[in-house]
């Protein structure tokens, strides 16, 4: 048996009620690492490309990492795999919190929930024994009320993920909540999940997870924490200020996407950054488990309409979706906002871009005075917040649109191209005519528009490990598939989080870690093999869906308007620059296809 | 002429501020600005190592711009790879925004 998984899987099946304990598969543990990896291979295998993500066949697998449970930096991720309800495309959604290592310590690295309930229910795994739980009286509550309850009826020290409300109602960007304070946020996989009547898993253990070689392992995570102790950026300023320091940083470049993407550049963007958050809100910083950067943080608005209220966040993610994407510069209603969809259980970016692309369908007319609930304009917090109250609850026609995301809502109205998505899932902040990287990762990527599935953004912005030029195109295509493959593999497969690698850099730092933990002799080559491997079964089931070149693209906005003014003015994104060397780097045809050498190569032929 | 120079994260506490308007002479470099800016000997270790080089993880924009790619993105794209031609020499002209970010990640 293969170390660093507690060697279970357990598969509820909530139709019937039956729970089956099944085996890790040895050789899938060397070909697809684990986490992401691994449950992309179950759904691929057991999940029609072509079936309705809402339909009871959909299958949800919630899966740790090899590293998961171990001291190793930031491991103890957890990924959220499914055919997503906003993008019909395989979906992987990972979050840390410290649910996975009690998972592990349970006695399970997975768990594939199949099938739908005839009534809601939760899953309670407590040291081996998996018992499915009647949920009706918490359907429909908020995310914080669920998770306290649960651990009443459970145990105070289990950890609880859950779906809130928005999974409920069936949003299409609901999230999964991970201790009510970090999110599994994309893709809509909590509307999957709401769909089969599923609210939430509590899980608690005893059982230590058993690692091939301790010693070495203890060696080589101390060398790992060294190097992210020694970084500037892991040690020093994202604990410091959280991750919205990168919100001077993108913008001063002119590439902090505003008012929907009609500008990418505001003067006063600062005012909603990390500086501001730990100057005006900060309370503490909060780390998941394992984890020595701590970039979480714990906020409480001091002033102001919404004064008293509490909570974790924002993001840079969040500050600047429910932030400047709105043309709000009002950090306590932005903060208030974000507060509000970790209560719904709704993706913070994905309903920020929605909203923003409300407020230009209204502000151009396209929304009928008689439907919009109240005027929808560019730039007011409490606006905001209201839209984020009627989004949350499906309230009146809007707001029963806006729970649909972006790209469903301007088609309602006529106008999809104003819905700033890729794949149906909203962009995150960075304009891709500014970084052209990040563009095509946007593109290409497997669940749609994501900057942590291919973060160029490391390279074009950070130096880290090295610096690109964002504004050119050369080289474009070699470091987006580098990223890519990197990310899928060793990254969100081994259960590690990426921010690591603005400390670890490279591939020579992780494999001694999941060498030690698993005893699978894979190389760092290999590992890297791995990841494209993973990248390309995914590529696979999104062409079975119907997926074709055509999607491997970017809202009209980028590809054509010239950024109107500030630092990158002028500049678009011009794919057909970079995607077809792309391609031809991943071994696709030009319809972007894997070639059967490319199957053979991998061993997915 | 005039520059307008920006700080971020803990170089707020290093330069004692978010932003300072600063007087040059015409002609003068980002190394002219840095030496005006380091007014003390704590500001100096910030920016510079001991043999006086600017320390390579702190990111200076000029106008939005790397200073490491000024000038020298073009002739790389010629096919020259001279990238770093710009670097702590760019020189600046009135109006210009500088931006010093100490190394940050994340997002």
């Amino acid at each position: 048996m293969v170390k660093g998984f507690a060697g279970a899987i357990a598969r509820v099946n909530l139709s019937t009620g039956e729970i089956k304990k099944e085996r890790i598969n040895e050789e899938w543990a060397r070909l697809f690492i684990g986490g992401r990896g691994y449950g992309s291979k179950i759904i691929y295998d057991e999940v029609d490309p072509k079936i309705d993500p809402l339909a009871p066949g959909n299958k949800v697998v919630i899966a740790t990492g090899p590293t998961g449970g171990s001291n190793a930096p930031a491991s103890g991720r957890t990924m959220v795999i499914t055919k997503g309800a906003e993008t019909g495309a395989i979906a992987c959604s990972n979050v840390g919190g410290f649910l996975g290592p009690q998972l592990k310590q349970a006695g399970y690295d997975m768990v594939i929930i199949e099938g739908k309930a005839e009534k809601p229910v939760y899953l309670w795994i407590n040291d081996g024994n998996v018992e499915i739980r009647d949920a009706r009286k918490l359907w429909g509550k908020k995310t914080s009320e669920i998770e306290e309850v649960i651990k009443q009826e459970t145990d105070q020290k289990a950890r609880v993920m859950n779906i809130g409300s928005a999974g409920v109602k069936l949003s299409r960007i609901a999230n999964v909540m991970f201790d009510a304070c970090r999110a599994a946020g994309r893709s809509g996989v909590g509307t999957v999940l709401g769909s089969k009547n599923f609210l939430a898993i509590a899980a608690m253990g005893t059982k230590k997870v058993e690692f091939f070689d301790p010693v070495e392992l203890k060696k080589v995570v101390a060398q790992a924490r060294k190097l992210l102790k020694d970084s500037k950026i892991t040690h020093e300023n994202l604990p410091k200020y959280g991750t919205a320091i990168m919100v001077n940083e993108i913008n001063e470049r002119g590439g902090y996407p505003t008012r929907n993407a009609q500008d990418a550049y505001d003067a006063d963007a600062g005012v909603t950054g990390g500086e501001e958050i730990a100057d005006k809100i900060l309370i503490k910083k909060w780390a998941c488990a394992a984890c020595p950067i701590a970039c979480g943080r714990v906020t409480e608005i001091k002033e102001g309409k919404y004064k008293g209220h509490h909570g974790e966040g924002p993001e840079y993610e969040t500050t600047w979706a429910l932030g400047l994407m709105c043309g709000v510069h009002d950090l306590n209603a932005i903060t208030y906002a974000h507060y509000l969809c970790n209560e719904y259980g709704l993706d913070g970016i994905s309903a920020g871009v929605t909203i923003a692309c409300a407020m230009e369908l209204y502000e151009k007319g396209f929304i009928p005075k008689g439907e919009a609930p109240f005027p929808m304009r560019f730039g007011d917090g409490d606006t905001l917040v209201k839209m984020v109250q009627i989004m949350g609850e499906r309230e009146g026609i809007v707001g029963n649109l806006l729970a649909e995301g972006s790209y469903r809502l301007a088609e309602h109205y006529g106008h999809p191209e104003l819905s700033m998505s890729v794949k149906k899932q909203e962009i995150p902040a960075y304009d891709p005519r500014a970084f052209k990287g990040i563009g095509l990762n946007y593109a290409t990527s497997n669940r749609g528009a994501c900057h942590v599935r291919g973060y160029t953004i490391s390279q074009e912005v950070i130096e880290s490990p090295y610096l690109m030029d964002r504004l050119i195109y050369v080289g474009k295509a070699e470091l987006t598939k580098y990223m890519q493959d990197f990310t899928a593999g060793p990254i969100d497969s081994s259960g590690i989080c990426l921010f690591t690698v603005f400390g670890l850099e490279y591939i020579h730092n992780y494999g001694p870690i999941l060498r030690a933990a698993t005893g699978i002799p894979y190389s760092d080559d290999e590992l890297m093999k791995a990841g494209e491997r993973i990248y390309n079964l995914e590529r696979l089931f999104n062409l079975k869906a119907g997926f074709t070149r055509k999607d491997d693209t970017l809202p009209t906005r980028f590809l054509k308007e010239p950024i109107p003014a500030g630092p990158s003015k002028g500049e678009v994104c011009d794919l057909d620059q970079m995607l077809p060397q792309y391609y031809k780097l991943r071994g696709w045809d030009k319809d972007g296809v894997p070639t059967n050498e490319t199957l053979e190569e991998l061993g997915l032929k | 002429m005039k520059v307008k120079v920006k700080f971020f994260a803990t170089f707020r506490e290093v330069f004692g501020g978010a932003e300072k308007e600063i007087e040059l002479e015409s002609g003068s470099t980002i190394q002219d600005l840095l030496n005006v800016l380091c007014d003390s000997r704590r500001c100096r270790q910030k920016i510079f190592d001991r043999s006086g080089k600017l320390r390579p993880y702190i990111k200076i924009l000029k106008n939005g711009r790397n200073i490491r790619f000024l000038e020298g993105v073009r002739m790389e794209l010629e096919g020259k790879h001279i990238q770093f031609l710009g670097g702590i020499h760019a020189e600046l002209a009135d109006g210009d925004v500088v931006a010093i970010f100490p190394p940050v990640g994340g997002g």
